[in-house]
């Protein structure tokens, strides 16, 4: 079976992030990045599956020259190869035109089955996996906790809200977005890290694949959100200000 | 007529709660263009969502009703709703930003070649044309998004963004219709959902939360707790 695993590179989660002149980026300079986490759980099942039953996992990555970092350690953890789609303009694509350019290079290895996570850490559309399938013509389940592969069919348990959770089967090719924590991720060993470096990493570009950028949905402007330290007293009976208290954290700090 | 659509959620006749949200941000956007709006289910059986629905303004509460929807898929789902967007042709289409729609609405969305405008806090009319704010980082940033091209537009809202609280009351018509769903087609062939173990208790999915401490003293005056939500 060839599993092909799609991630992505982000800024790591505690970088500070800082907008730029410009109002549309933030400075990238000196940040720290890593494999998006949900991709980093995708690609732990994919290798859990290798180890089960044989066969290949290909690691596909669009990004800057920079990815390359996450795409050896992937190599490292046990991948066996990799498509790197270089361009430095994917943070001005929008999520269809972004998933073209993945569904188009994920084509030329006619994999059986698409891992990726269920959204990325920096934008967070949380489309990408659903638009590969749909542009490859393949079946799919998004939130995936769990994966039993047998011969051409797949079954997977899928989170649902509210504590509930669901199996569903489907024909392979499919395209699963895996959440995050479903698997302990391994470490690279350093036989891993050694050998990363002579596995072959396969350069595309946006123009090898025929496909153009698309900016149907655009990013006018970035803004840091509002933050202020502000207490307030709730007054009234307890039952108006457990009233209170509820709107605020229903409404204002979204935490209900 | 050019119109908002509010794509709403329910199962086995049970209204998702952030329906009535998304339904109250089409309330806000067909005013802020002059448009009407039209609110849709689908499934098998959604009466009584149908009628939680039909008590708040809107033109319609249009219920795509198919057996084969019963059970949600993500296949019958997009196609029920794709013909569906393609006969009204809306000028929006709004959804809440539930797991579901994750599964179904990009797909829906790049049907019509067009992505998906997800998690969206706010939209707002600006003379520039409608802005749409999401956050991004994981809320460390907020992103001003504008949609371009010919509609419809696709849009998912976040939880707590618009409120149900605020919605306007109305009494619009109930229409059923057959959805062009073809069983064969659908791929995912799922299983009915279940919950995990008794420690795997959701307490954001409760309706009501009752909290007891050892003030409580005995065992016996547990019941005083059991009948409070009621």
């Amino acid at each position: 079976m060839k599993i092909l695993v799609a991630l992505k590179q982000v800024p790591a989660r505690d970088s500070i992030l800082e907008i730029d002149s410009s109002g549309r980026t933030f400075n990238h300079t000196g940040l720290q990045s890593e494999i998006n986490e949900p991709d980093a759980y995708a690609l732990e099942a994919a290798l859990q599956l290798k180890d089960q039953q044989g066969g290949e996992v290909v690691v596909l990555c669009a990004g800057p020259e920079e990815a390359a970092s996450s795409i050896r350690e992937a190599l490292a953890k046990g991948a066996d190869r990799a498509l790197h789609v270089l361009d430095d303009t994917l943070e001005e694509w929008d999520p269809l035109s972004l998933a073209r350019l993945l569904a188009k290079a994920a084509e030329t290895e006619s994999p059986d089955l698409i891992l990726t996570g269920l959204q990325s850490d920096d934008t967070g559309s949380g489309q990408t996996g659903v638009l590969i399938a749909s542009l490859l013509g393949m079946a799919h389940a998004t939130i995936v906790m769990k994966i039993e592969v047998n011969g051409r069919t797949l079954k997977v348990k899928r989170e649902l809200e509210g504590g509930w959770f669901q199996y569903v089967s489907m024909p392979l090719p499919a395209v699963l977005t895996v959440q995050s924590g479903i698997n302990k991720l391994r470490y690279a060993t350093l036989m891993g890290i050694k050998k990363a470096k002579s596995k072959e990493v396969k350069t595309l570009t946006s123009k090898s694949l025929g496909v153009p950028a698309g900016h149907k949905v655009v990013l006018e402007r970035l803004s840091l959100p509002r933050k202020s330290k502000e207490t307030v007293m709730l007054a009234g009976s307890p039952a108006e200000q457990a009233a209170q208290l509820v709107e605020k954290l229903k409404f204002e700090v979204k935490a209900l | 007529m050019s119109r908002v659509l509010a794509v709403c959620e329910q199962s086995e006749g049970v209204l998702h709660p952030m329906s009535l949200e998304a339904l109250a941000a089409g309330q806000c956007v067909a005013k802020a263009l002059g448009m009407p709006l039209t609110a849709c289910l689908f499934g098998a059986e959604m009466s009584e969502a149908a009628g939680k629905l039909a008590r708040y303004a809107c033109e319609a509460v249009v219920c795509l009703e198919h057996e084969s929807l019963a059970l949600y898929t993500a296949d019958g789902t997009i196609e029920a709703l794709a013909a569906y967007v393609e006969e009204l042709r809306p000028h929006m289409v709004l959804f809440p930003h539930t797991y579901r729609v994750r599964d179904f609405a990009p797909a829906l969305a790049a049907r019509f070649g067009k992505p998906l405008v997800s998690d969206v806090t706010a939209i707002r009319a600006t003379e520039a044309g409608l802005r749409f704010d999401r956050p991004l980082f994981q809320g460390k940033l907020r992103g001003e998004y504008s949609a371009e091209g010919p509609p419809p537009v696709f849009v998912s809202i976040q939880a707590g963004s618009y409120r149900a609280d605020a919605l306007e009351p109305g009494a619009p018509a109930v229409e059923s219709r057959r959805a062009a769903v073809d069983p064969s087609r659908i791929r995912q062939k799922p299983e009915p959902p279940f919950r995990e173990g008794a420690r795997e208790v959701d307490l954001s999915a409760a309706e009501m939360i009752v909290a007891a401490g050892r003030g409580i003293h005995e065992e016996s005056n547990l019941r005083l707790v059991g009948s409070l939500p009621s």
